[in-house]
C-alpha cells in the first residue's frame, strides 16, 4: 500500500523538475521564473524525503526505461534521505534568492540547468545501480559547467577538463568494484574489500579519493576553484559548494566504508590521506587570508572545510585499522555533520556575499565597508554564517568542529594512532582558526569601519531576497542546538550503511558532554542579564566621530584588508612566495608603485610543466602531419605492412 | 628509594634533557648554548646517580661523577675561554629560523619515537623508556650541527649528539664498561681542545669562524 | 543539592575575586618597581565608575558594536559557571574542555570584530594583531588540553580531571604534566595580552594590541570589557591551578574540606599572579615578530607532553 506513495513522491520530487528542464528550453521571457519556480516545487518535495524516510521507512524505486547494464533504480535509506532533505532546503533557499533577486534576470537557459543539477544531485545521492550512479555524477560535472559558463569560459573550461580526470578515476574505481561484485545493484554491495585483497580495495580507495577530491579541492586537483567562484552567477557557486559537494562526499563515503569496507592493514593509506587532506586544510586557509575579492575567500574556505571532512574520513580508516569502530563511528558523523553544516552555512554566505555585491557594485573587499548601518538586518544574517563558519557556539560549525576534535581526543589509547592523532588535532586548531581570521576579515572589512568608497551602496538588500537567508540562518542556529539529536540519528545511519557493528549507543564514545541548548540558554541569559543591568544605571549614549589623533579621517584611512592579514603573512613567509613588483607610476614621476603578487606554486610548478610537456609532445606528433599525400600513403603502407606481419606471426 | 618516584625522576630528568636540547636550538648567544649544555649534562649526571641507586648499578656513580667533572664544569668552563679570547663568537648565526628548527625538532623527536617504539619493548631496564628520548637528543645534536655555521656551535652539537649517546646506553644497559666510557670522556675533552684550537686558527686565517667560509679552501 | 549550591557559589566568587586579583597584580609590580602603586581595590572603583558613566560610541559603528561588551561579559559569565575553583564540581557542567576553548574564542573574535568597528586605524592594528597571535596559540592550546585529557584517560569533561589527577598520586607529576602546564602557561600570558606579548597598561600606539581594540570604547562598555578582561585573565588562571595543579581542591561538600580548598586556591592564584608580576617587571615586550619564536615554543612543549605522554 505504501508503494503508492513512493511512486507518489518521487513524481512529485522530479517530476516538476524535468519539466522545468524543458520549459526553460522555450524561449519566451517568463520561462526562466516558471522553470525556477518548479525547480523550486520538486525542491519543496525533497525536503519532505526524512520525514517520509522515519514514517515509512525505505524509498525504493525504479525507473521503467530500458537499459543494457541493468534497471536504473534508487534507494532512499537513512543517510541520503537526510542529505536529500537538507540539500533540497538549500536549494529552495537558493532558488528563492534567485527568484526574487532584482538584479538578476532568470535566463531560461540557466534556470533549466539548475534543474538539470537538482535533479542529476539528488539521483547521485539515492543511486541504487552502478550505471545510473554514473551518469548522475557525470550530469552534475556537465550541468555545473553549463550553469559557470558565464563571464570567463576559461575558468568553466579548467574546472570540466580537471573534473573530468576525477571522473575517469571514480568510473575506474567503479568498474574494479563492479568486476569484482558481479552485480550491478549497489545497495547488495558490502565489504568487498574482502574480496579484493587490500593492494586492489587500498587503489580503488584511493582513486575515489582523489576522483572526489577534485570536486572538493584536494590540492593539487584545486586550481579551477578559485577562479570558477570568482567568475560564476553567485547561484551556481552556492549550489557548487553545497549540494554537489554534499552528493561528492556522500558516494564517497558510502564507496570507501559501505561497498570497500576498510580494515586492518590499511595504515599506510589512511596516513597518506590524512597528510594530504591536512595540508590541503592548512593550504587553502592559508591562501584565503591574502585573497582581496569575497568570492575567493569562500573559494579557498570551502576547500578548508572539505579538506576537514576528508580528514575524518581518512581517520575514519585509520580507526579502522586500530580496530574501534565506535570511535571510527563517531569521527564519520562528525564529517558527515560538517558537510550538511557547510552545505548551509556557505550557502547563506555565498548569497550574502553576492547580495552585497549587488548593492554595492563592487566586487573588491578594499571598496566596501560600513555596510551594517545601511543594512542591519542583513548583516545580522551574515554576521550568523560568519560566525557558524567560524566555528562560534553555539552554531552548527561548533557543533561539528567540536565532534572532530571530540573524536581525535577519543583515539589517544590506541596503538599507533597517537602520535598522528594530536598532529591531527593541531592542523585542525590551526587552520580552523586561520579560517576564523579571513572570515572575520571578510566581515570585518565587508560589513563594518566606514565605507572605503564614496557612493557605498546603490541599491539596498530587499526583504524579498532576505527571507530565505534568514530561513538559512535560522537553520545554521537550530542545526547547532539541536546537534545531538541531528549526531545520534546520523550515527544510526552511519551504523546502517557501513555494516559496523553498533552494540552501543554513540554517546557512549564521546570522552565530554556537549548540551548546547543549555548552553545556549545560560549564554543568551547572562547576555541579556547584563544588558539589563547596565541598562538600570543610565540610559543615555553620545555619538561622536571616531577618534583620529585630531586629524580628519578620509576613506582610505583605516586599516586595509591587505594590512590586517600582513602579520600573519609575514609569520608564514617562506610558505607563500610573494613577489613584490616595484613599477613606475603613470600619473606622476618620481613616484613607484608596490604591488604583491601572491605565486600559485601548483600552477608554475606542477600544471605549466605538464602543460609544456604535452605541448612539446603534441609538437612532435605534429610533425609527422605535413599534409603531403604521399607521405599519408606512406603512412598507410607502413601500418598495413606491420599489421600483416602481426597477424602472420601472432 | 620508592620505584615510583625514582621512575618518575628519571622521567623528569630525561625531559629536561630533550627540553635543553630544544632550548639549545633556540639561542642565538654562544654563552646560552654552553649553559644550555652544561645544565643538560647536569641532569645527565643526576640521572646517572638516580638509576645507580635505584638498581645498584654502582659504577654509574663513578661515570656521573666524572660526566659532572668533564660535561658540567670543564668543557663549558674551556669553550668559553675560548670564546672570550674569540671577541668576535658571541653571536651564533643559524640557516633556519628559530619557529622552523623547532618544529624541525619535534619532526625529528617524532621520528624518533617511531623508530625506537618496536625496540623498546624489547629492552628490559627501568630506563628503557629513555630510548626514544636519547635518539632524539642524537638527531637534534646533528641537526644543531647541520645548521649552525660557527665552529664553536657545531662542537656543542656534537658534544649534545654524545650525551644523547650516554643517556642511550645507560637506558639500554645501565652503562658500558668503564674504560669504554674513560675513553670516550677523552675523546670528547680531545674535541672540545681541538675545536678550541681550531677555533683560533680559523679564526686567524679568514678573520671569522663562520665554516662556511672553509669552502674557500677548495679553491 | 549542596554540591550545586557551592559550585555556584564558586562562580560567583570567582567573578567577584577577578577585580582583586587584577589589583594584586598592579601592586606587585608597582612594589618590584619601587613604586607605592594603587590600593589593590582601585580596579572596583574603575569598573564601578566605568558603568556609571555616559556611553559615547563612534558615529560610523553599528548596532553590533554596542552589543559587543555584553556578549564578551556573557561568555566570561558562561565559562565561570564551567569552571572549577575551589570545589571539584561545576554549576554548568553542560559543555567540555574543547567546548571552553571555542568560547573563548568567542571572546576574542568579538573583541575583533569590535575593533573593526568604527572604522579608526589603532583599532584594524590591534584586532590583526590580536588574530596573528590567536592562530598560532589555538593548537597549542588545543594540545596542552589533549594532554592533559589524555593523562587523566581520555576524558574531557572538565570536573573530571581534577577527581582523576588528585587519584593517581604522586605518579601523576609526570613530565607531561609539567610540559603541558608550561605551555598553558605561555598561551595564559599570550591570550591575557601580559608581557611579553603585549603590554597591558600601553597606550601607545606601536605597542598595544588589546588596548588597540578598546581605543573606541568608554564608559559601561569600556567598563564591562575590562571586567570581562579581568575575568578572562582569572579563569585562566583558575584553570592552571585546578586542572593542571588541583591538589587541595575540595572534593566533598564537608566545611574542613572547602576551607582547605579555599585556602588552597587562594594560594595557587596568589602564586600565579605574583609569576605574572615578576614575569612583566623583568622582561620586557617582544618585538610583534618575535613572537612566533616563543609561540612555537609553546607548540613545541605541548607536543612533547603528547609524545611523553606515550613515551614514558
Amino acid at each position: 500500500m505504501f508503494s503508492v506513495y513512493e511512486e507518489l513522491f518521487i513524481s512529485l520530487m522530479f517530476i516538476p523538475a524535468a519539466a522545468g528542464a524543458i520549459v526553460g528550453m522555450i524561449p519566451i521571457k517568463c520561462s526562466g521564473n516558471v522553470a525556477a519556480f518548479l525547480c523550486g516545487t520538486s525542491a519543496f518535495f525533497g525536503i519532505l524525503s526524512y520525514p517520509l524516510y522515519l514514517y515509512g521507512g525505505d524509498i525504493a524505486f525504479t525507473f521503467p526505461l530500458p537499459s543494457a547494464w541493468g534497471p536504473y533504480s534508487i534507494l532512499i535509506d537513512e543517510l541520503p534521505a537526510m542529505m536529500i532533505s537538507l540539500s533540497s532546503a538549500v536549494f529552495l533557499a537558493v532558488l528563492a534568492h534567485m527568484i526574487f533577486s532584482v538584479s538578476v534576470s532568470a535566463e531560461g537557459r540557466y534556470s533549466s540547468t539548475i534543474c538539470a543539477l537538482f535533479i542529476s544531485c539528488m539521483l547521485a545521492m539515492c543511486a541504487d545501480t552502478v550505471i545510473l550512479l554514473l551518469i548522475a555524477w557525470e550530469a552534475v560535472t556537465l550541468s555545473t559547467f553549463l550553469m559557470a559558463s558565464g563571464k570567463n569560459g576559461a575558468a568553466a573550461w579548467k574546472f570540466l577538463v580537471i573534473a573530468h580526470i576525477g571522473g575517469l578515476m571514480v568510473i575506474c574505481a567503479f568498474l574494479v568494484m563492479l568486476s569484482y561484485s558481479g552485480d550491478h545493484t549497489l545497495s547488495s554491495w558490502s565489504d568487498l574489500g574482502n574480496a579484493m585483497g587490500l593492494p586492489a580495495s587500498c587503489g580503488a580507495i584511493a582513486l575515489l579519493f582523489m576522483g572526489f577530491g577534485t570536486k572538493l579541492g584536494l590540492i593539487p586537483f584545486h586550481v579551477w576553484i578559485p577562479d570558477l567562484y570568482a567568475s560564476a552567477p553567485t547561484h551556481t557557486s552556492a549550489l557548487m559548494s553545497t549540494v554537489s559537494s554534499n552528493a561528492a562526499v556522500m558516494i564517497l563515503f558510502k564507496s570507501i566504508f559501505g561497498y570497500i569496507g576498510v580494515s586492518e592493514g590499511m595504515y599506510v593509506l589512511a596516513v597518506i590521506l590524512m597528510a594530504a587532506s591536512s595540508f590541503t586544510a592548512v593550504w587553502s586557509a592559508l591562501e584565503s587570508l591574502v585573497q582581496t575579492e569575497p568570492k575567493r575567500i569562500l573559494a579557498y574556505s570551502g576547500m578548508e572545510n572539505m579538506a576537514l571532512v576528508l580528514l575524518c574520513f581518512s581517520i575514519g580508516i585509520l580507526f579502522s585499522d586500530g580496530g574501534s569502530p565506535g570511535l571510527m563511528t563517531v569521527v564519520l558523523v562528525a564529517g558527515l555533520f560538517h558537510v550538511m553544516n557547510h552545505s548551509v552555512f556557505k550557502s547563506l554566505m555565498i548569497l550574502a556575499v553576492g547580495s552585497a555585491e549587488d548593492c554595492t557594485g563592487e566586487t573588491a573587499i578594499e571598496k566596501m565597508g560600513g555596510l551594517a548601518k545601511i543594512m542591519p538586518a542583513f548583516s545580522l544574517v551574515a554576521l550568523v554564517a560568519v560566525l557558524s563558519m567560524a566555528a562560534i557556539p553555539p552554531f552548527n560549525g561548533f557543533a561539528s568542529e567540536w565532534l572532530m576534535i571530540q573524536s581525535m581526543m577519543g583515539g589517544e589509547g590506541i596503538h599507533m594512532t597517537e602520535i598522528i592523532l594530536p598532529l591531527g588535532v593541531a592542523v585542525l586548531g590551526i587552520s580552523g582558526m586561520m579560517a576564523a581570521v579571513s572570515y572575520a576579515r571578510l566581515y570585518g572589512f565587508m560589513f563594518l569601519g566606514r565605507p572605503r568608497s564614496e557612493k557605498p551602496v546603490s541599491s539596498k538588500v530587499g526583504t524579498a531576497v532576505l527571507v530565505p537567508m534568514a530561513a538559512l540562518a535560522l537553520l545554521c542556529f537550530a542545526m547547532g542546538i539541536f546537534c545531538s539529536q541531528i549526531m545520534e540519528k546520523l550515527a544510526r545511519g552511519v551504523a546502517a550503511a557501513t555494516s559496523i557493528p553498533s552494540d552501543d549507543s554513540f554517546v557512549n564514545h564521546l570522552s565530554g558532554t556537549l548540551n548546547m541548548p543549555i548552553m545556549a540558554g545560560i549564554l543568551l541569559m547572562a547576555i541579556f542579564a547584563a544588558y539589563v543591568l547596565s541598562r538600570a544605571f543610565r540610559k543615555k549614549s553620545a555619538r561622536s566621530p571616531t577618534w583620529d589623533c585630531g586629524t580628519p579621517l578620509d576613506e582610505n584611512m583605516q586599516y586595509s584588508s591587505m594590512g590586517f592579514s600582513q602579520p600573519l603573512v609575514r609569520v608564514f613567509h617562506p610558505l607563500y612566495g610573494d613577489v613584490v613588483e616595484i613599477s613606475d607610476d603613470e600619473s606622476s614621476e618620481n613616484r613607484k608603485r608596490y604591488s604583491i603578487k601572491f605565486a600559485e606554486p601548483f600552477v608554475e610548478h606542477l600544471y605549466v610543466p605538464i602543460g609544456n610537456l604535452i605541448m612539446r609532445g603534441a609538437r612532435r606528433v605534429g610533425s609527422t602531419q605535413n599534409g603531403n599525400i604521399q607521405t599519408y600513403l606512406g603512412y598507410i603502407l607502413a601500418v598495413l605492412v606491420v599489421l600483416l606481419v602481426a597477424v602472420r606471426f601472432v | 628509594m620508592d620505584a615510583a618516584i625514582s621512575g618518575n625522576l628519571i622521567d623528569l630528568c630525561v625531559v629536561a634533557m630533550l627540553l635543553l636540547s630544544m632550548l639549545a636550538m633556540t639561542t642565538t648567544r654562544i654563552a646560552q648554548l654552553l649553559n644550555a649544555f652544561a645544565v643538560q649534562s647536569l641532569f645527565l649526571a643526576f640521572l646517572a646517580f638516580v638509576i645507580a641507586d635505584s638498581t645498584g648499578h654502582t659504577e654509574l656513580f663513578i661515570m656521573g661523577g666524572i660526566t659532572f667533572a668533564v660535561k658540567v664544569i670543564g668543557i663549558p668552563w674551556a669553550m668559553r675561554n675560548t670564546a672570550m679570547r674569540l671577541h668576535a663568537g658571541r653571536e651564533i648565526d643559524s640557516t633556519m629560523g628559530i619557529p622552523g628548527s623547532l618544529l624541525v625538532s619535534a619532526t625529528l623527536i617524532i621520528v624518533a619515537y617511531l623508530v625506537t617504539e618496536p625496540l623498546m619493548a624489547t629492552v628490559d631496564t627501568i630506563a628503557r623508556n629513555c630510548l626514544a628520548m636519547s635518539m632524539s637528543v642524537i638527531l637534534i645534536g646533528l641537526f644543531m650541527m647541520v645548521t649552525r655555521r660557527k665552529a664553536m656551535a657545531e662542537a656543542v652539537g656534537l658534544l649534545i649528539m654524545e650525551n644523547g649517546l650516554f643517556l642511550g646506553v645507560m637506558s639500554i644497559s645501565y652503562g658500558m664498561p668503564l674504560v669504554v666510557e674513560m675513553g670516550i670522556f677523552f675523546d670528547v675533552l680531545m674535541v672540545a681542545v681541538i675545536v678550541g684550537i681550531f677555533a683560533l686558527r680559523i679564526n686567524k686565517a679568514f678573520d671569522s669562524i663562520d665554516t662556511s667560509v672553509l669552502r674557500r679552501l677548495k679553491e | 543539592m549542596i554540591e550545586f549550591v557551592l559550585s555556584a557559589a564558586q562562580s560567583v566568587l570567582m567573578i567577584a575575586l577577578a577585580p582583586l586579583f587584577a589589583g594584586i597584580l598592579k601592586k606587585a609590580k608597582a612594589r618590584m618597581q619601587h613604586r607605592n602603586g594603587s590600593s589593590i581595590f582601585q580596579p572596583y572603583r574603575d569598573v564601578a565608575k566605568l558603568l556609571r558613566k555616559n556611553e559615547t560610541v563612534s558615529e560610523s559603528s553599528s548596532l553590533l558594536f554596542r552589543f559587543i561588551p555584553y556578549v564578551c561579559f556573557g561568555s566570561m559569565v558562561l565559562l565561570s559557571l564551567m569552571t572549577p575553583f575551589f570545589f571539584v564540581d561545576v554549576a554548568a557542567p553542560y559543555g567540555d574542555l574543547i567546548s571552553m576553548v571555542y568560547i573563548f574564542t568567542l571572546y576574542r573574535l568579538m573583541m575583533v570584530l569590535g575593533g573593526l568597528e568604527g572604522g579608526s586605524v589603532f583599532g584594524g592594528m590591534g584586532s590583526s594583531r590580536e588574530m596573528m597571535m590567536s592562530v598560532l596559540i589555538e593548537p597549542s592550546l588545543l594540545l596542552s588540553l589533549m594532554a592533559l585529557a589524555g593523562l587523566t584517560g581520555g576524558s574531557t569533561a572538565v570536573s573530571d580531571i581534577p577527581r582523576e589527577l588528585i587519584g593517581m598520586g604522586v605518579i601523576v607529576l609526570a613530565p607531561a604534566l609539567v610540559l603541558a602546564a608550561s605551555s598553558f602557561f605561555i598561551t595564559l600570558l599570550a591570550e591575557n595580552s601580559r608581557v611579553p606579548f603585549d603590554n597591558p597598561s600601553t597606550h601607545l600606539e606601536l605597542t598595544m594590541v588589546h588596548e588597540g581594540m578598546l581605543v573606541e570604547y568608554s564608559g559601561r562598555g569600556l567598563g564591562l570589557m575590562d571586567l570581562s578582561s579581568m575575568m578572562r585573565l582569572m579563569i585562566f588562571s583558575s584553570m592552571l591551578c585546578t586542572l593542571f595543579f588541583p591538589w587541595g581542591m575540595a572534593l566533598t561538600a564537608s566545611p574542613f574540606a572547602i576551607f582547605v580548598g579555599l585556602a588552597a586556591i587562594f594560594a595557587k592564584v596568589l602564586f600565579v599572579t605574583l609569576a605574572i608580576a615578576l614575569i612583566e617587571s623583568y622582561l620586557a615586550k617582544y618585538r610583534l615578530f618575535r613572537l612566533p619564536n616563543l609561540l612555537t615554543a609553546s607548540f613545541a612543549l605541548s607536543l612533547m607532553a603528547m609524545i611523553s605522554l606515550y613515551i614514558l
